[in-house]
């Protein structure tokens, strides 16, 4: 069974051929981070953000739905009330009350 | 039993219904047609004087379309109880729109169209955008609607998927065109009085056959989610159907255009009965297709559950009062998408914007050119089959939810910003479609209309303008 190509290896050869290190810094530091294996750090701004994602993400499908449910329920109350509002405040005005 | 199998009406049972009601909507389309003054306001308006009783029935036999009684129950179906009551909340879309309608009619006595309102509310740029989203919305309308024909007619009586549509548009379109908008309301009256009252007797025979506890027990051990209100699916649909109906009713000429030909008195009231009337349809569809689920009916559409299951209960008689329901149902809203939306052309795109020199007759003219030319257009888009009417009407959803505060707040408030407006349309639709394509069709609207009401309110809290609402009652 062939093994899998060990991840310097991949980095030196991206390395070779691509010449941008930042980016490999970079994807190799998110590589380091989203591993399971990986201690978050308080201070560090990368282990803050993939945690972030990894909470946005594991929300499980219900708590999905009931979050839009509960948006779509503040979106027709905002609009039933502006509606009603703007009704009750032009019937006391009168309609063509233009001022 | 599938839709293309064995059919469960007699084909020459099915043809005699279609001549039948053909002639009598033609007959009765042109007659009414020739009363009144013959002018083009009184062919696209049908003299501006039409009281309750008309008024409701056309609000209500307008909004039960196709999907009404083929997607209600599919809701049901696929997703349980929250599909059925989801579906109902569509009628809150005519509801909301009473308070509105008053307004509109109050503000614009001598107006014609949902466009004219929004160009002179926010402005010729604005007018572009909600153009562009009306004529998308009413294509996807229209071909659910001629699908729709065809999918029926076929899955009845076995007729070619393409006759059962060309057959529905035709005499849809036939009658618009001599009679105008007297024939289409004339027509609707009858057509929602037969859709109640054969809607009620295919429900009250279905549940003498499956007794409702029955069904409950049933959906209980083979498909308990279904009953969960809990369910995401069910979640995910419930105010995506009121926001979206909101978007439906609030921007379109259909319901603009009945507020313009009804009497300023019934205006109100016609609006929140024909809703009401209407939230008893998809609480009666829907429920055939929870009791489809429970008899574990094998489907190969799902869009077909309400004319299988009746045929499958009822027989040949059950199936023949599904087609004459749903023949009636989408005869009532084509003749009203088409007469609506030609007036929209004619008098918006035609009479504004290339001809404003054009006289009486020829704007008439043009408005039955257009009934012609959309029914044409109708049929080269749904000639080729999709296979759920669902994912063509939710797509639609992203775009018309964008409109409802624009168009609420351009009535109401002095501050409507026209910027805000046009941003609040363009944001809103781009996001529902991202919400369409990335999370599910069903929170499309939901999306939109949240985007756009932020949009609407930042844009005309910090940057308001002062309207003057006489300019709108200067339009005649």
């Amino acid at each position: 069974m062939r093994r899998p190509t060990p991840l310097r290896v991949v980095v030196a050869t991206h390395s070779a051929i691509s010449g941008k290190k930042t980016l490999i810094a970079c994807c190799l530091g998110i590589r380091r981070h989203l591993n399971r294996g990986h201690r978050a750090r308080a201070g560090c701004l990368l282990c803050l953000s993939v945690s972030g994602v990894q909470t946005l993400f594991a929300l499980d499908e219900l708590l999905w739905a009931r979050l839009i449910f509960a948006l779509g329920a503040v979106v027709t109350a905002a609009t039933v009330v502006m509606i009603l509002r703007g009704h009750m405040y032009w019937n006391r005005m009168g309609s063509m009350d233009v001022r | 039993m599938s839709a293309d199998s064995v059919p469960f009406l007699q084909p020459g049972i099915a043809w005699a219904l279609v001549v039948l009601f053909s002639v009598l909507w033609v007959a009765l389309g042109i007659a009414w047609g020739r009363r009144g003054q013959g002018n083009a306001d009184d062919y696209m308006l049908a003299g501006r004087n039409i009281g309750l009783a008309l008024s409701t029935a056309t609000l209500m036999a307008s909004w039960v379309t196709g999907n009404t009684t083929l997607l209600a129950p599919e809701f049901g179906y696929k997703t349980g109880l929250w599909g059925m009551f989801s579906y109902a909340l569509a009628g809150l879309g005519l509801i909301l729109f009473a308070p509105l309608a008053s307004r509109i009619k109050q503000l614009m006595p001598n107006g014609r169209t949902s466009g004219d309102f929004i160009r002179l509310r926010y402005g010729r740029l604005a007018w572009w955008v909600f153009m562009l989203i009306t004529a998308i919305y009413t294509l996807g309308f229209l071909m659910t609607q001629a699908m729709g024909a065809g999918l029926l007619l076929q899955a009845l009586s076995g007729f070619d998927y393409h006759v059962g549509m060309v057959v529905v548009i035709g005499v849809a379109t036939v009658y618009t065109l001599f009679g105008g908008m007297r024939a289409v309301i004339g027509t609707d009256f009858i057509q929602s009085l037969l859709i109640m009252v054969l809607l009620a007797v295919v429900a009250v025979l279905a549940f003498r056959q499956f007794p409702m506890p029955e069904v409950h027990a049933s959906l209980l051990a083979r498909h308990p989610d279904r009953l969960d209100l809990l369910l995401p699916a069910g979640l995910l649909i419930a105010w995506n159907s009121a926001l979206f109906s909101m978007g439906e009713v609030f921007h379109n000429n259909i319901w603009w255009s009945r507020v313009f030909a009804s009497r300023r008195s019934v205006v109100m009231t016609s609006f929140v009965l024909g809703g009401i009337a209407w939230m008893s349809v998809p609480m009666v569809t829907g429920s055939i297709g929870l009791v489809a689920l429970a008899r574990e009916l094998p489907l190969e559409q799902v869009n077909m559950v309400f004319p299988v299951m009746a045929a499958d209960l009822l027989g040949a008689g059950g199936a023949a009062l599904v087609f004459v329901v749903v023949f009636a149902s989408l005869t009532s809203t084509l003749d009203s998408l088409l007469a609506s939306t030609a007036d929209l052309l004619a008098e918006d795109v035609y009479f504004r914007l290339l001809r404003p020199q054009a006289s009486d007759l020829q704007l008439k003219q043009a408005a039955r050119l257009m009934v012609v030319g959309l029914a044409v257009v109708t049929l080269a888009l749904s000639w080729p089959r999709l296979d759920s009417l669902a994912s063509v009407l939710f797509f639609t959803g992203a775009l018309v939810a964008s409109t409802v505060w624009p168009v609420a707040c351009g009535l109401y408030w002095r501050t409507a910003n026209r910027t805000a407006a046009i941003a609040a349309m363009l944001a809103g639709s781009v996001v529902g479609l991202l919400a369409y394509g990335l999370i599910a069709p069903y929170c499309a609207a939901v999306f939109s209309a949240a985007v756009s009401a932020i949009v609407m309110l930042m844009g005309s809290q910090f940057w308001p303008e002062r309207f003057d609402f006489t300019l709108l009652q200067e339009e005649g």
